[in-house]
């Protein structure tokens, strides 16, 4: 599992392709956010005192934990 | 408002696809606000005219994003959707979704067409594309088989449609023809049909739902709840994997279809916009900054703002009390309503601009879309205090109201997260504050300014909001030490595009929570000033005309004027009234914090609400005195104690009181709230006892130790 690349992987501004979501009790709810299998994912910043993320996908903008960002996997 | 014989039309969609602008566009001023029976939940209910004579209910759900909830909200509008004998399930949903998120926001209008609902759909904000490509309705229509209406909620463009949509729709019946777009796996397909004998119902998906939900769904007997259970083991019904499943099943045929009606349209680069006042305002530096720097202004905004309406209202106050003087003359009755009813009204309706603009500000800091952005950034703050980022929400708005604040927690899925936030969110000092605060300060430090620069009431002002801020956090901390969490805690949250607020909604917003206190708090107060006034005008036969002679006796030994000698006979005679008794009754109590029994009086009327204490103040001062030129603070100045002469409101005493009003729980909407959102009343009690230690313990701290 090391070798998958996860959204928290990506740097400031990089984006990628969602490959799938690898936590069972989180995918309903990302999915009901657009984050969806085979879209495209983008990491805009950090928030101020850490522990959450800015994501932009499809171009709508989503904020989560590194927690729940962690399961969000990419397409190599 | 509500008319049995009336249809109901339920509006349902995903948190800011624009429902409420929806709802003041179609029902304008005729709405209000309600709760849902039984349920905690505020509902919105209005009443759309669609033509001449032909008129809706109109009931606004909360945002909702599929029919597997995540928070309490959700799941209030599952309740109703899936109970056909539900009071609120409605005749017709308007289903509203953003055309700038129609993928995600067809999510649910998939599962609400697999239910059966008689439904319109509605693609808003239309105004935001791009006007060369238009987008293909009529593929959305085909697939839904069901009515769609472009419209923008902005600007109101084709509301007028969507009304006779809606009249057409719940004069003809629905189209049931409906090809579903989730087919059951084989044991869901076996499950369901073995549910929907159970509720006999003969939709499939509906029973499938129910397998999904069945075992906090209220609706239910007990009897049906075991047969479910024993199905849904027996037939191997997993839950989040076929959630998952349907979900992405859903997704699959979605995407196509709004890919074909999209076609090429573009939106309008607001999206550009939303990026570049993101980059300054989620910053990691400059974002926080930006967000005290906000809070600071708005503060700054309550108090400079708010000056010359409260003067008018002051003025307007004392000119009637004046007017009903010369009509009525001197007397009982004029004495009932300037010293009882005026008196007491103008101390807390002269708050109004104040409250106006509180809830104005953050009204626009939620529309605008800053709220989750603020949510976002402190999010990992507030975990270690045991909140959630979501709690940020419910703690600015406290800064208004608690009320709005605790019903607003329930976007926030962790129980502990979500009850520590109830808890500690009457910490923040709310509107109710403002008149206490306003009318203490000025006995703690004088109008001065200190290096020329802050004004050193406003010092003090900006150390109680302090105090309750960190208090908060400290108490959310400890509390988080003793309640255990009963799920994970999710952040997960939508950053909307920035847009301009809607001054419409803002409006309607402002006016009803504006009018919600003038119509709560005066109607309390009225009837506690009026039950005071009596209480300090009469007391024991006896007590009363011994105290006058006692006062005639004094005045005749002191050889005072006329004037001097009626106020004293005034005091003496407050002292020795039913009011006096009850004030000097818990005078032992509270005289280690400072307080006398005037205070005391006031600490008993205000339980109830904590601004009815300048009310009673007021009160209490014009019923003790026969100047009626002078105000509340001018008397409680020149307020000695008969004792020992020494004043009453020294700058200790005065603070004393003020850090007791910025802790004491004292508001019984508060409390009922809490038993309401928490559904016992056994956290209200928390919430009263540990407020209540607080606020005697530190007045205590503070009047022993410096006083």
């Amino acid at each position: 599992m090391s070798s998958e690349k996860s959204v928290l992987d990506l740097k400031k501004g990089e984006w990628a392709f969602i490959k799938s979501l690898d936590e069972l009790d989180l995918t309903c709810r990302l999915m009901t956010m657009g984050v969806l299998p085979k879209a495209k994912v983008q990491m805009v910043r950090k928030s101020p005192f850490g522990g959450a993320i800015y994501l932009k996908i499809n171009e709508s903008g989503v904020a989560v934990r590194n927690e729940e960002a962690k399961h969000i996997i990419l397409e190599q | 408002m509500t008319d049995t014989n009336r249809k109901a039309v339920a509006l349902v969609g995903n948190p800011n696809a624009g429902k409420s602008s929806i709802f003041n566009q179609l029902t304008g001023l005729r709405q209000q606000t309600a709760n849902f029976p039984g349920v905690t939940v505020e509902k919105k209910i209005g009443v759309a005219i669609l033509d001449k004579g032909t008129k809706v209910d109109i009931i606004d759900l909360p945002g909702c994003y599929s029919l597997y909830p995540n928070s309490k909200d959700e799941k209030v509008v599952l309740e109703i959707l899936t109970d056909k004998n539900n009071p609120d399930y409605p005749d017709l949903i308007v289903y509203v979704a953003d055309i700038n998120h129609l993928e995600r926001h067809l999510l649910l209008a998939t599962q609400l067409h697999d239910l059966g609902h008689h439904m319109i759909l509605v693609i808003n904000m239309i105004d935001t594309l791009q006007e060369e490509v238009i987008p293909d309705y009529k593929a959305l229509e085909k697939r839904f088989n069901m009515p769609v209406v472009a419209v923008s909620s902005k600007t109101g463009d084709h509301i007028q449609d969507l009304k006779s949509e809606i009249k057409k729709a719940l004069t003809s019946s629905p189209s049931l023809e409906r090809k579903p777009f989730y087919l059951l796996n084989i044991i869901e397909n076996k499950t369901a049909q073995l549910v929907a004998g159970i509720l006999e119902t003969n939709n499939l998906y509906l029973a499938n739902i129910i397998g999904h939900h069945f075992k906090w769904m209220p609706h239910l007997t007990a009897a049906q709840r075991i047969n479910i259970a024993a199905e849904v083991k027996h037939q191997g019904f997993e839950d989040i994997r076929f959630q998952i499943q349907e979900t992405m099943s859903r997704f699959n045929d979605i995407q196509p279809l709004t890919v074909r009606v999209l076609k090429n349209t573009k939106a309008n680069d607001t999206a550009d916009l939303t990026d570049k006042i993101d980059g300054v305002l989620t910053n990691r530096v400059a974002g926080p900054l930006i967000f005290f720097a906000l809070m600071m202004l708005m503060f700054q905004a309550v108090f400079s703002w708010a000056q010359y309406p409260m003067e008018w209202i002051e003025t307007g106050f004392a000119s009637a009390g004046n007017w009903v003087r010369y009509v009525f003359g001197q007397g009982y009755f004029s004495d009932l309503i300037v010293d009882g009813i005026l008196a007491g009204l103008s101390g807390v309706l002269v708050f109004i601009p104040q409250i106006t603009i509180l809830f104005l500000l953050i009204s626009v800091l939620e529309e605008s879309g800053y709220m989750s952005r603020a949510v976002f950034m402190f999010d990992n703050v507030m975990q270690r205090f045991g909140l959630n980022g979501r709690s940020m929400v419910a703690l600015i708005s406290s800064g208004a109201c608690a009320v709005p604040a605790i019903m607003s927690t329930r976007t926030i899925s962790n129980w502990k997260e979500r009850i520590i936030t109830i808890m500690v969110a009457p910490l923040i000092s709310c509107s109710a504050r403002l008149p206490v605060y306003a009318l203490l300060v000025a006995f703690v430090v004088p109008q001065t300014s200190i290096w020329g620069v802050f004004n050193a009431q406003g010092l003090v002002f900006m150390g109680l909001y302090l105090l309750g801020i960190i208090s908060s956090l400290i108490t959310a901390y400890v509390f988080s030490l003793f309640i255990k969490s009963d799920s994970r805690s999710h952040l997960m949250i939508e950053l909307p595009q920035y847009k301009p607020p809607i001054w419409k909604n803002v409006f309607y917003n402002v006016k009803e929570k504006v009018w919600a206190f003038i119509w709560n708090a005066g109607k309390i107060i009225m009837l506690i000033s009026i039950l005071l006034w009596f209480l300090a005008s009469f007391g024991p036969a006896k007590t009363m005309e011994a105290a006058s002679e006692r006062a005639q006796l004094e005045a005749v030994n002191l050889s005072l004027s006329d004037d001097d000698k009626d106020n004293l006979e005034a005091s003496y005679k407050l002292e020795a009234s039913y009011a006096g008794i009850l004030g000097k009754s818990i005078e032992p109590v509270i005289r280690p914090l400072g307080f006398d029994w005037k205070i005391g009086i006031a600490l008993i009327t205000s339980f109830a609400a904590r601004e009815v204490f300048v009310g009673t103040m007021a009160t209490i001062y014009s019923v003790g005195s026969t100047e009626d030129e002078l105000s509340i603070k001018e008397k409680m100045m020149v307020e000695k104690r008969p004792d020992t002469g020494a004043m009453v409101y020294t700058p200790i005493t005065a603070l004393s009181l003020l850090v007791f009003y910025v802790f004491a729980m004292q508001c019984m909407s508060t409390l009922a709230v809490t038993k309401k959102e928490t559904g016992s009343w056994k956290w209200a009690m928390v919430q009263l006892t540990y407020l209540s230690a607080l606020a005697y313990l530190s007045s205590l701290f503070i009047y022993q130790v410096f006083g």
